[in-house]
């Protein structure tokens, strides 16, 4: 679903990173079957008593899901927006009763670029794209004109685990007027890195769209898509909370460079490389050095480093809290600029 | 002996081994990843048993002995609805019993792609319908084949709606008038927000914050209204256009343009993961669902979790989408069907 840069560069990222897992995963569907219970004797008519009951109760739980399901598109879906940006298209969702919307960060693009938002009944309200951060493909935009405009809650996306249903709702294939919003369900099938990845099934147009847990609170953004219809994408929710202040600035984010590279899967922000020449090079850091906090806020993990960096701009200093050979010490680094 | 008995030996250990691996990693599968829902096998025998009913008055239609399409038993002497474009000759219809009778065209509907088919039975299993509004937005659909087992699973993804063949709704066309601005509602009228570079509105001078007045001729309100006027001009032709700015009538000339729309990249998108009907726009009044079917399991029903029958399904048509025939416009549809609509004698 990536208009402009394209979703094959951020996928073939996204697969490589999976690709493990996906083979793990393909392999133990093929797994055995015996660790099903077996089946006891068949009654008269020769169905089995005990898969009846459970038949019985799975559908009892379907209808519950289906309930939920359904209270979810009518709370929500006054709040679900078709984002026109001449001459793209995508989706979004408001948040806030003064008009944040959420949408994908390829959506919206440069911040101060002018916008239509088109509400479920056709209204059309112009706005202002704000904040962007490519890496996470997270963007923000702003509604001209007053509230209150109808709005939904965010959620958190470390609550969801694989499994959960979710609800995905958007624009595919672009606005078409006289179409409700459209609704997909489909549960949670694993969150790496704080992505998560649905069988709701999206295509172009539902860009920038949310998924809804089942209490209707939007926990992701529709992102980009896979070749199989069970690969779909969408950015936590919570990556916006994390750098609203940055987004509603208007800020691109992920410009302050410090110039240091560590393992994403370690526990702890440990520095494999410093690039020669760099803010980092040049502040002292060295490879093997852990960073413990930034600016007094703990760092556990890479992770969290980048995020936290996200929220700073070219220019700004940051003082770092290293752990080096059981000594901690402290560094102060000018960040510098990407561009 | 000591040899059979050292390979034995070996078997066990390895099966153990395999068994210990296989339950470690089935608990950490269980922990980090979930299967698709729709091919999940702890639901399947759920959704069979929901749509056992239906799947007893569903049938597949062949032609030239391939199956092409799935159809649904409608009346117990023999009338049986298709989608009419799969079904390019004589057709044939495996009953849920196995027997294979040869078909008659009963009736047909161009615009809704049906096919009414009629086959020598008595004593068949017409489908339960349920008017589509018993299913709202987010109800489970379930789509049963003849042998019980289904082709797949999903929701009602916007409720039965009709669709004009032309005017709002429908598809993007390319072969309509295109001008290259965005527009958000206004006091005044349709306001222009933002005007593409080197497109035919860039062209003919107009700038955002301009309110459009009249294209044509005609007086528009609102986007939409100025939208509908578009559509009756095709890319090429060159329109008047009166636009209010500072105040101000302006009168400007624009030779409208084709919609630059990146279709290439569009179609691979909407086919990615999935074979599209090759009939899969243009009917009339249509219920979107989200169920993964193949263009062959369309014709047959479309089922709630009540086991009732909502509608029939009509294409497969995009990653995101598959249509169904509401079922309350099929049992308008049908005693003109009955009566021969369609079909020359």
């Amino acid at each position: 679903m990536h208009k402009r840069h394209g979703w094959g560069n951020r996928l073939m990222v996204w697969r490589r990173r999976l690709w493990g897992l996906w083979l793990l995963g393909w392999l133990l569907t093929l797994g055995p079957a015996w660790t099903e219970p077996l089946p006891s004797k068949p009654d008269a008519d020769g169905q089995n008593p005990a898969a009846k009951t459970s038949v019985a109760q799975e559908i009892a739980e379907l209808r519950q899901v289906q309930q939920r399901v359904q209270a979810v598109v009518r709370k929500v879906t006054p709040a679900v927006v078709a984002v026109l940006i001449n001459p793209g298209q995508g989706s979004g969702v408001v948040v806030t009763a003064d008009g944040y919307v959420l949408t994908a960060g390829h959506v919206s693009g440069k911040p101060g670029r002018d916008v239509v938002i088109v509400f479920p009944e056709g209204k059309r309200v112009k706005g202002k794209t704000l904040g962007v951060n490519p890496q996470m493909d997270s963007g923000l935009i702003k509604l001209e004109g007053n509230g209150p405009w109808p709005h939904v809650e965010m959620g958190d996306v470390t609550q969801l685990r694989p499994g959960d249903w979710v609800v995905a709702i958007g624009h595919p294939g672009g606005y078409r007027p006289g179409r409700s919003p459209v609704v997909r369900v489909g549960r949670v099938l694993r969150i790496v890195q704080q992505l998560v990845q649905t069988d709701c099934t999206l295509v172009g147009g539902d860009s920038g769209g949310p998924l809804f847990d089942l209490e209707g609170r939007v926990v992701g953004i529709h992102s980009r898509i896979g070749g199989d219809i069970s690969q779909n994408i969408h950015v936590p929710v919570n990556t916006y909370r994390e750098t609203w202040e940055a987004l509603t600035e208007g800020t691109i984010i992920g410009l302050a460079y410090l110039g240091v590279r560590g393992d994403e899967s370690a526990e702890q922000a440990k520095i494999l490389e410093v690039d020669p020449e760099s803010p980092a090079a040049k502040a002292g850091l060295q490879p093997n050095d852990v960073i413990l906090s930034c600016d007094g806020k703990k760092i556990t993990d890479y992770r969290s480093l980048r995020s936290l960096l996200w929220q700073k701009r070219p220019g700004d200093t940051v003082r770092l809290e290293v752990l080096r050979g059981g000594e901690r010490i402290e560094l102060k680094v000018r960040l510098g600029s990407r561009q | 002996m000591h040899r059979i008995r050292e390979t034995l030996a070996t078997i066990v250990i390895l099966a153990i081994a395999q068994l210990l691996c296989h339950v470690g990693l089935l608990h950490a599968q269980a922990r980090n990843t979930a299967q698709p829902y729709r091919t999940d096998p702890k639901w399947q025998a759920v959704w069979q048993e929901v749509a056992s009913e239906a799947a007893q008055s569903t049938v597949q239609i062949r032609v030239e002995g391939k199956t092409v399409a799935l159809g649904t038993v409608v009346s117990a002497d023999g009338y049986i609805l298709t989608k009419a474009s799969e079904v390019k000759g004589p057709a044939t219809v495996v009953l849920a019993d196995g027997r294979e009778l040869d078909a008659r065209v009963i009736g047909r509907d161009e615009a809704f792609d049906l096919l009414l088919l009629r086959v020598p039975a008595r004593g068949l299993k017409p489908v339960n319908w349920s008017a589509s509004h018993s299913a709202p937005v987010g109800s489970w659909v379930i789509v049963p084949r003849p042998d019980g087992r289904v082709a797949s699973v999903g929701v009602v993804s916007v409720a039965a709606r009709r669709v004009p063949a032309r005017g709002p709704g429908s598809y993007p066309n390319p072969n309509v008038g295109y001008l290259g601005v965005t527009l958000a509602s206004s006091e005044d009228g349709p306001e222009v927000t933002s005007v593409l570079d080197d497109s035919p509105a860039a062209k003919a001078g107009l700038k955002p914050g301009d309110i459009i007045y009249s294209l044509a001729g005609r007086r528009v309100r609102n986007p939409e209204e100025l939208l509908e006027v578009l559509r009756d001009y095709p890319p090429g032709e060159t329109v008047r256009l009166v636009i209010l700015r500072d105040q101000e009538f302006l009168e400007k000339r624009v030779t409208l343009g084709k919609r630059p729309v990146d279709f290439s990249r569009a179609e691979f998108q909407n086919r990615l993961g999935s074979e599209l009907s090759e009939k899969r726009s243009g009917f009339p009044i249509i219920l979107q669902h989200d169920a993964v079917i193949r263009p062959q399991d369309c014709g047959g029903p479309l089922v709630n979790l009540d086991g009732q029958v909502i509608g029939i399904n009509i294409a497969r048509a995009g990653r995101s989408e598959s249509y169904a025939i509401p079922a309350e416009v099929i049992q308008r549809l049908l005693p003109e069907l009955v009566q021969g609509k369609g079909v020359s004698r």
